[in-house]
């Protein structure tokens, strides 16, 4: 169905009945002037979309944007579809990590750039497969629910201006918010994120919803914590009666209170840390069960590591309005040095399933205006295909908020041609730059207290 | 690393000597081996430190049957058939340092069918303690490797970088230690191989998909695998580099610069022989004095629970605990100490010896703790965790329910969490 919209179409039904908003300043540009960067060549423009017809074509696509402002006519910049709560202490935020190295230019097509056609013989997008967003970029094909139901900020070239081309090291600088690797840092982002906003009475102020201990939520003062999928009943909620597994919780509870430093004192620390949170959890299976008692069907979510991470994230934000930050990495593999594009449409499936029964899942229980999901990954791929049907790492990339925000494009899309020395896209935007935006303009958390030096916002994204 | 820990009142019939040693032994049990198991230590103490910790190095390795693959899951028969050998209790320290270069030279099932799997693995057991050249040149053309890091299928024509990024950042030299050249210069020289899976798997080399003219790597003029692989090994930040990780590995923090620079001298002298650097690591006198300076991972914390338990826990709680074998988390492999600190994974092991203790035997003596400690081979325990596990046991009356609280809160105390 969404093949179907044009963008027209598309400004009309985000737009909801409100008029066009003005344009901020900063480095908020569209689609319009994406090939800016390009030595001077207009962007090859491609076949209209057969059912854009009722579209102007786009036309003069390379005439550069006066002062980086967009034409009126290439504004996307519309109110969200939800407006967000005014309620700052009532916002939650969460993080999806997609490890490996996320293709931007997979997830936000930028079809009518011939550069990017010329370049990707065997792994870019076909233009008339896209869900159009405007006549510059278009949405991954299989991201059909999210350009349906609407309510997402794309942010080009978000990266670091010293790039390496190591996955580890690039992890490393994107869950320590160091881009360039001068921080200095000895905490993760959403640990530092969570030591400025956390309540201190919180049993977790920021979860990873992976497997163990995640450096990003590495923290000085605040509690965090990595979650698999147990249950709270074992440590927390037994009464005296159940005699054994009251004795269980209350030695347990002698184990974590015994303090101390070292590996001893940081292993004592974390059973603190699993009591505490079991009790929130067994609150929340509480609440779930009587939901579920009441004759309410539960949401289905894939059974990937991101939709248990999202299914989680409801749930707990439904019962505990402690819990600020969820960090949910995705289990599937963005890194496709060999055979892309098949493989990228699956994750892209998979990922706007999820993304869409957590959506309608926040939304039955009344938190669609309070929840904002962020994407990250520690780079993009070579703009160049590598002959394996693949693309090797590359450097700056495409993110995405989800949620109650603006249907808009920020920041500028790399240049296809004007390269560094490794054949990589020039980053536009930092992403540090990124992080403080949604930190600071969702959360409250100032980016002077996030980061050393001085960290520009990004135009009018959140504001 | 200070530790709180007090020293146990010894369990009977020890004498103080006896009590240190028990300790110690425990200790080597845990670092080279997947251990203690039950009655282990006993056993061992009578003969002292020294000769346990000779008998330990000198512990031949195993030679399991090779799983049946082509019957069914053959994903879940690799799993389970090495998971079982892992966690036996017969695991000493060639299958421990083979542990580790699984986690070191990784590839996966998630993306190296098992069939492929399996002939690395084998490549593994020949070389764990064997010639580190002898290895990497092995692992550089191993099917499970060139389909882990995309060697299959890469041409001069079109070289694919992801091996020989990874072979000089992660398993050879460290960053800082080449150039974005070197990379690409050694993905040219590696490409030509693939996999041959006509009757039976193979690995093929196709000179006309390899470079024509020879490359500048590392310094040095390079047109094959082999010569990557050669320079590598020759270059002078291969030894402190795998010293420091075999070191990581078995002491639980990095050497000094100074131990380090002696113990790559000796691995270069040997001819980079791995034996001798394990052992030169293991003989020296701090190696008794680490004693849980770090935390015990997921599969050492998996083994001993489930000796401790005297059952076979379920192979998901290992995905529970992220320590699962032939899936390391990626080609890093699984990190450090840090990620086996998490209240996730407490709640997980809380889980696990709860569900495990209702079955347990019920206690021989009239001190029910220093009988469990002493099967959980924890010889060193805090003032707190003692009192804690006598208060609790005092509290419940039964033989059947004395059992399966102590049996569950044992695993779970901070000491049996620390290695």
């Amino acid at each position: 169905m969404s093949n179907n919209f044009s963008r027209r179409d598309f400004l009309r039904w985000a737009s909801a009945g409100a008029g066009a908003a003005a344009v901020g300043g900063g480095i908020w540009v569209t689609g319009r002037n994406a090939g800016s960067g390009q030595t001077g060549a207009a962007p090859v423009v491609r076949e209209p979309r057969p059912n854009s017809t009722d579209e102007p074509s786009p036309t003069e696509p390379s005439a550069p944007a006066t002062d980086g402002q967009p034409t009126a006519d290439a504004i996307t910049e519309l109110p969200a579809t939800v407006p967000p709560t005014a309620d700052p202490s009532a916002r939650r935020l969460v993080v999806i990590e997609m490890g490996g190295g996320n293709d931007g230019l997979s997830m936000v097509v930028p079809y009518a750039v011939g550069g990017y056609y010329d370049r990707r013989p065997r792994t870019s997008i076909a233009a008339d497969t896209v869900h159009v967003v405007d006549d510059t970029f278009g949405l991954h094909p299989s991201l059909t629910r999210l350009f349906d139901r609407g309510g997402f900020s794309i942010i080009q070239g978000v990266g670091s201006f010293a790039p390496n081309l190591s996955h580890f090291d690039m992890q490393d600088r994107w869950w320590t918010g160091d881009p360039n690797r001068n921080g200095g840092y000895d905490t993760g982002v959403i640990g530092r994120l969570a030591d400025i906003i956390g309540d201190p009475n919180a049993a977790a102020v920021a979860i990873s919803h992976g497997q163990a201990n995640h450096p990003i939520i590495r923290s000085n003062r605040a509690a965090t914590m990595a979650l698999p999928g147990s249950g709270g009943g074992y440590l927390s909620g037994a009464g005296p009666d159940d005699v054994v597994r009251y004795q269980f919780q209350q030695a347990f509870g002698r184990f974590a209170a015994a303090g101390g430093d070292g590996w001893l004192g940081r292993v004592r620390a974390t059973d603190g840390l699993a009591a505490n949170f079991a009790a929130k959890l067994v609150e929340s299976e509480a609440a779930q069960n009587a939901a579920q008692e009441a004759g309410e069907e539960p949401i289905q979510y894939p059974g990937n590591a991101l939709g248990n991470g999202l299914q989680f994230a409801a749930r707990l934000f439904a019962s505990d309005s402690l819990t600020r930050v969820v960090h949910v990495p995705m289990d599937e593999n963005f890194d496709t040095h060999d055979n892309h594009l098949d493989p990228y449409s699956q994750i892209m499936n998979s990922f706007d399933e999820a993304i869409e029964a957590f959506r309608l899942d926040l939304e039955r229980r009344g938190l669609a205006d309070s929840v904002l999901i962020m994407t990250t990954s520690e780079f993009g791929r070579r703009i160049d295909d590598n002959g394996s049907n693949g693309l090797d790492h590359g450097t700056a990339s495409t993110a995405m908020l989800i949620g109650p925000v603006a249907n808009a494009i920020y920041g500028e899309l790399p240049s296809l041609d004007d390269l560094d020395e490794t054949g990589n896209l020039k980053a536009t935007v930092g992403f540090d730059q990124y992080y403080a935006t949604v930190f600071e303009r969702w959360l409250g958390a100032p980016a002077s207290e996030m980061f050393n030096g001085s960290v520009t916002l990004i135009g009018d994204l959140l504001a | 690393m200070k530790l709180t820990l007090t020293k146990s009142s010894c369990p009977s019939p020890y004498d103080a000597d006896m009590a240190e040693d028990a300790a110690l032994i425990a200790h080597l049990l845990r670092r080279l081996t997947f251990g203690p198991f039950p009655g282990q230590v006993e056993e061992l103490v009578t003969q002292g430190v020294t000769t346990t910790l000779e008998q330990l190095l000198a512990a031949p390795a195993l030679t399991p049957d090779e799983p049946q693959l082509g019957t069914g899951d053959d994903y879940g028969v690799m799993r389970s058939w090495w998971r079982r050998i892992l966690t036996s209790g017969d695991a000493a320290l060639p299958e421990k340092m083979l542990w580790f270069w699984h986690g070191h030279l990784t590839s996966s099932l998630t993306k190296s069918e098992p069939a492929l799997m399996l002939i690395q693995h084998r490549t593994m057991r020949q070389h764990a303690m064997g010639n580190l050249r002898e290895f990497f040149q092995a692992i550089t053309v191993d099917p499970a490797m060139l389909e882990w890091l995309d060697g299959s299928g890469s041409t001069a024509e079109a070289p694919n970088e992801n091996y020989s990024r990874e072979l000089m950042e992660l398993f050879a030299l460290g960053v800082g230690n080449y150039s974005e050249a070197d990379v690409r210069a050694g993905s040219l020289a590696l490409a030509g191989w693939g996999i041959n899976y006509d009757g039976g798997i193979s690995t093929f080399f196709d000179e006309s998909l390899a470079p024509t003219t020879p490359v500048e790597f590392l310094g040095r003029s390079v047109s094959r695998a082999a010569e990557v692989v050669d320079s590598v090994c020759d270059h002078e930040a291969f030894a402190p580099w795998i010293v420091g990780r075999i070191y990581e590995f078995l002491v639980g923090e990095p050497p000094d610069d100074q131990r380090r620079a002696e113990l790559a001298a000796g691995l270069r002298d040997s001819g980079l022989e791995i034996r001798p650097l394990v052992e030169a690591v293991v003989r020296h006198p701090s190696f008794l004095e680490i004693r849980m300076n770090r935390p015990r991972t997921g599969l050492e914390w998996f083994a001993a629970a489930q000796g401790f338990l005297d059952t076979e826990l379920e192979e998901w709680r290992l995905y529970e605990l992220g320590h699962m074998p032939f899936e390391p988390p990626n080609v890093a492999g699984w990190p450090g100490h840090e990620r086996w600190v998490s209240a996730g994974a407490v709640m997980a092991k809380a889980a696990a010896a709860w569900d495990y203790s209702g079955d347990t035997p019920t206690f021989e003596t009239d001190d029910p703790v220093a009988e469990v400690l002493t099967k959980a081979g924890l010889y060193e325990v805090s003032d707190e965790t003692r009192s804690a596990l006598q208060d609790a046991v005092d509290s419940v009356d039964g033989r059947r329910e004395k059992s399966t609280l102590l049996h569950a809160l044992v695993p779970c105390t901070p000491e049996f969490n620390l290695a």
